[in-house]
């Protein structure tokens, strides 16, 4: 048999047919079967799209509600926490001030006792001018608090009194002058919305301080009225029973 | 924009739906099945010509589609994918069921030897022979080099012509 002859007798098979009926009849099923699904494109996609947009509308939502919720707890939080720790910071301060300045008056006390009895002051001047550095150091270091030091300085004058010790001495003028200096500087930036007569009794107290008598400056400037200027921050006391008193604004 | 696709792909299977199900009934042998898979086929076409905006290749699609449901049906039946002899009675017997196809002795003859060539030789000897589908074509659905399909269509013939002649 030749190759031509085969494949006309194989072409035979062409003839080889399906049921017209059945041809029609699985047309109709598959186009008009699925097209219900098709016949209505319009609504069938938009409502898909519209439902798909919605989902994804209502997932981007959530998803936004939930970054902004996360976002503004964490500002919150955030702010909560840096606020408790300023709160937590100044209270801190101010406890080491309150007994940095208990120390002070104890080691002051311990010294006027050691001059009075004749008794070696060393030790006692050596921790008078340990508090008193330490005082000094902490005013440096948050000068805000000046005005507190200094309402206690002039509330225990006998702090910035030392005798017997010339070290001692020198670090209670230098905790003076680290009072003094940030106070007048306060005072003096805002001269300008001081009344008349403060204005005059800064001038004076800056002229106390001219002469490098501390003690008596500190006491000239807190003679002005600064609550307006200066919000004067209340050393607590927490029952802790410390032995200093809420400072007062100076009238 | 549907009525289109519709009117697009009713023209594909108007095209090659005899195609399709004779490639598949030289395949099963069976007219119920050659039918059933030849529906899933074009349901197959339809749905990625809807999904896809239309088919490039219907033809090479088509027959891909229809290779591979042809040897899921063998592999589900776990059936010989050679027919015996004992099937030419029930073939006989289902000729009354066409209306233009008369499947005289030759053709019998012809089917019965296509069936006892190689697996890899049938669909290609029935897409060239029989459909006339160019030898590119074919190389691209099998994923075979031209010439390798070539030399499977020498083979596959002469092989044919072997069992016709035994």
């Amino acid at each position: 048999m030749q190759e031509k002859e085969l494949i006309a007798k194989f072409k035979t098979l062409q003839d080889i047919k399906p049921n017209q009926e059945w041809v029609a009849f699985a047309k109709r099923q598959i186009l008009q079967n699925q097209t219900p699904v098709m016949s209505q494109p319009t609504p069938g996609i938009f409502s898909n799209v519209l439902s798909l947009l919605a989902t994804r509308k209502l997932a981007y939502a959530v998803i936004a509600v939930m970054v902004v919720f996360i976002g503004a707890s964490g500002l919150l939080e955030y702010k909560l926490s840096n606020d408790v720790k300023v709160a937590n910071q100044s209270a801190a301060n101010l406890l080491a001030l309150k007994s940095n300045i208990e120390a002070l008056k104890a080691d002051t006390e311990s010294l006027k006792n050691a001059v009075a009895s004749g008794e070696n002051t060393a030790t006692a001047a050596q921790k008078v001018k340990k508090a008193a550095k330490d005082l000094a150091a902490a005013v440096h270091s948050n000068p805000s608090l000046a005005r507190q030091v200094a309402v206690q300085l002039q509330q225990n004058k006998t702090l910035l009194d030392v005798n017997g010790d010339a070290e001692a001495q020198a670090a209670s003028i230098e905790l003076c002058e680290a009072v003094v200096t940030p106070l007048s500087k306060d005072l003096n930036d805002n001269k300008a919305n001081l009344t008349e007569s403060e204005q005059t009794k800064l001038d004076e107290a800056n002229t106390i301080r001219a002469t490098e008598d501390c003690p008596h400056a500190l006491e000239a400037y807190l003679l002005i009225n600064t609550t307006d200027i200066h919000e004067t921050q209340p050393i607590k006391d927490t029952g802790t029973n410390t032995g200093i008193n809420a400072p007062q604004t100076q009238q | 924009m549907m009525n289109d696709y519709t009117e697009q792909f009713s023209r594909i299977y108007d095209e090659y739906v005899e195609k399709i199900y004779r490639f598949v009934y030289l395949k099963v042998n069976s007219q119920e099945t050659a039918e059933d898979i030849t529906s899933r086929v074009f349901l197959k076409g339809w749905e990625t010509h809807k999904d896809n905006g239309g088919i490039a290749k219907p033809r090479a699609f088509l027959y891909q589609v229809a290779r591979n449901m042809v040897i899921d049906h063998y592999r589900a039946k776990d059936k010989a994918q050679s027919v015996s002899l004992d099937a030419i009675p029930h073939i006989q017997d289902r000729t009354n069921i066409y209306e233009k196809a008369a499947l005289n002795a030759d053709i019998e003859a012809v089917k019965t030897a296509l069936n006892q060539v190689k697996q890899e030789y049938q669909d290609i000897i029935i897409w060239h022979y029989l459909d006339d589908m160019p030898v590119a074509e074919i190389a691209e659905i099998i994923g075979k080099p031209a010439g390798t399909v070539r030399v499977m269509l020498h083979r596959g013939l002469k092989s044919l012509k072997d069992v016709l002649e035994a």
